[in-house]
């Protein structure tokens, strides 16, 4: 979120944070970077009806001018989190800065076991060629890959070049077509934003 | 990405696009060459049909059971086995089985009692189904070797006319037997040892009786018909509007979920659309029929919460439009085995 902010041609005027990910760290998490960028966060659930919820107020926040950090998942989330999870994860895992695809080198954006877990750690117990795994994709095809922009909200799907050609979920070149929330995958499977208005049932 | 060159993935066995590819492109293409009379492999659908000389079908069918855990909340790995190849010969319209085979291959050091178990399943199940094994086979294999217990039955059975997956008509109404994802969430929460509040149960069940009530009272009124097992009913709806070429409007609200089903979806991010049921059918049924043949299938046990959940239409065909009663979208197909959400 904060390198998104920061891109020079984002156009993010707000996020709506994962609520999942809050229902842990607590909503509270998100007030420095909203006080830092002045730009709102709503913490949303993932139903329909939740993320409609986040989007009003969010929308509402951007259009009145008025940044701050709201709770629209308060059945999951509180501002604290959820304490014990958060001892559990700091115990066994310490923050390192790492790359992110399409986006840039991210300092203490990654988790790495500790050492005490070193015995249960498969980057000490087996040799893997990290900086392999990151151009899975073939060079020519991962420098034409938007993923970046994408993230920033400058474009869409449409405007790749690779997009349901080169890059489909069974063989992805960006992030964007890994995840099952990344945008290019959404779009994929949820084909775009189809105009399903004119579509009626007689009844 | 986990793919490595040349080799079979977990992908290519999860019931989607990439295993219909495989088996369009390895299994299918040699033998939709040659001449057979009936429906065989190249309709991939439930099951082979073959004419028989007073005008009946002889309807065969067959799938090989892996299940984790082997037993898991309201069944177990005997009781599937009987009841997927049951349900397969049911969707075709054989709904009187004349018998099954069971092939078992064990692990060396299964544990007996857990065998003797998953037999008695297999008889309990038989006779809901009112069938019986005729034939079978047993095999050991080394520790290791194998995982546990597979077991494969081959069901055969008479229909009178063959209900193919393919014969949805515009205008049709689309008809769900009962409630869905119960045995896709029920499974998923047992293999992961998330422990939810209220009652999450399969719906394993043999339901060629339930199919057969609706038969005999409206026979002709149901226009295709398939089991939404792996990926559940949207999976299901897109085979049958793909090989139709119709589109389907899915009415959310419709759509019967229990309370339970409802919050493990929603805790782990799952749609129940997305995950298998055990124990019902999805059919295409004629306007005019649709609500007499809802009132059939509530009578049965195995059908109290049937319901009405959409309509077939000449627009976007091959596609599942999701009225949400808000806005619609459109219904994403399933692919591989679905993973909870990770954000």
């Amino acid at each position: 979120m904060e390198i998104v902010a920061e891109m020079p041609e984002s156009r993010v005027e707000g996020f709506l944070a994962a609520g999942h990910a809050a229902t842990i760290t607590g909503s509270a998490v998100f007030e420095p970077f909203v006080t830092r960028h002045n730009i709102p966060v709503v913490v949303a659930g993932f139903e329909p009806l939740d993320i409609l919820a986040g989007l009003v107020e969010l929308v509402t926040l951007v259009r009145n001018g008025t940044p701050r950090v709201v709770n629209m998942f308060p059945r999951c989330v509180s501002p604290e989190g959820n304490l014990t999870a958060q001892q559990q994860l700091w115990r066994v895992f310490r923050p390192i800065g790492g790359r992110w695809r399409g986006i840039a080198h991210v300092p203490n954006g990654n988790l790495r076991l500790r050492d005490e877990w070193a015995h249960v750690d498969a980057r000490k117990k087996f040799t893997i060629d990290v900086t392999a795994l990151w151009d899975y994709a073939p060079p020519h095809l991962a420098h034409q890959c938007i993923c970046g922009d994408i993230m920033a909200g400058v474009r869409n799907p449409i405007d790749c070049k690779l997009f349901n050609r080169e890059c489909v979920p069974e063989s992805p070149v960006g992030a964007c077509m890994v995840s099952n929330e990344g945008t290019c995958k959404i779009w994929h499977l949820y084909g775009g934003v189809p105009d399903l208005s004119a579509i009626e049932v007689a009844s | 990405m986990s793919a490595i060159p040349g080799r079979v993935t977990l992908k290519q066995g999860g019931g989607g696009r990439a295993m219909r590819a495989l088996i369009e492109k390895l299994f299918i293409r040699d033998f939709a060459a040659m001449p057979f009379d009936g429906v065989g492999l190249a309709a991939m659908d439930d099951g082979a049909a073959i004419p028989l000389p007073d005008g009946d079908w002889l309807i065969v069918t067959t799938d090989s059971h892996v299940i984790h855990p082997i037993f898991f909340p309201g069944g177990d790995i005997g009781r599937i086995s009987i009841a997927g190849t049951v349900n397969d010969l049911t969707m075709m319209g054989a709904t009187r089985i004349l018998g099954l085979t069971c092939g078992v291959v064990l692990e060396e050091g299964f544990p007996l009692d857990q065998l003797e178990a998953i037999q008695r399943s297999i008889v309990a199940t038989c006779l809901e189904a009112g069938t019986v094994v005729i034939t079978g086979d047993t095999k050991v294999m080394g520790h290791g070797e194998i995982d546990g217990i597979v077991i494969n039955t081959t069901g055969i059975g008479i229909a009178p006319t063959p209900i193919r997956d393919n014969g949805l008509r515009a205008g049709d109404r689309i008809v769900v037997t009962g409630t869905v994802g119960d045995h896709g969430l029920a499974v998923m929460c047992a293999r992961n040892g998330i422990e939810l509040e209220g009652d999450l149960v399969s719906d394993v069940a043999p339901i060629n009786t339930l199919i057969a009530s609706v038969l005999k009272v409206l026979p002709g009124a149901i226009t295709a018909m398939k089991d939404p097992t792996r990926g559940g009913l949207s999976s299901a709806l897109h085979e049958m509007a793909q090989k139709s070429g119709v589109g389907i409007v899915l009415e959310e609200r419709c759509v019967p979920v229990t309370d339970a089903v409802r919050a493990a979806g929603e805790v782990l991010g799952i749609d129940p659309l997305h995950v298998a049921n055990e124990g019902k059918a999805v059919m295409g049924v004629r306007a005019a029929d649709a609500e007499a043949l809802v009132e059939v299938l509530r009578r049965h046990p195995l059908g109290i919460n049937a319901a009405i959940v959409g309509t077939c239409i000449t627009e976007r065909p091959g596609s599942i439009v999701l009225d949400t009663g808000f806005g619609k979208r459109l219904l994403a197909e399933p692919e591989g085995e679905p993973l909870p959400r990770i954000c």
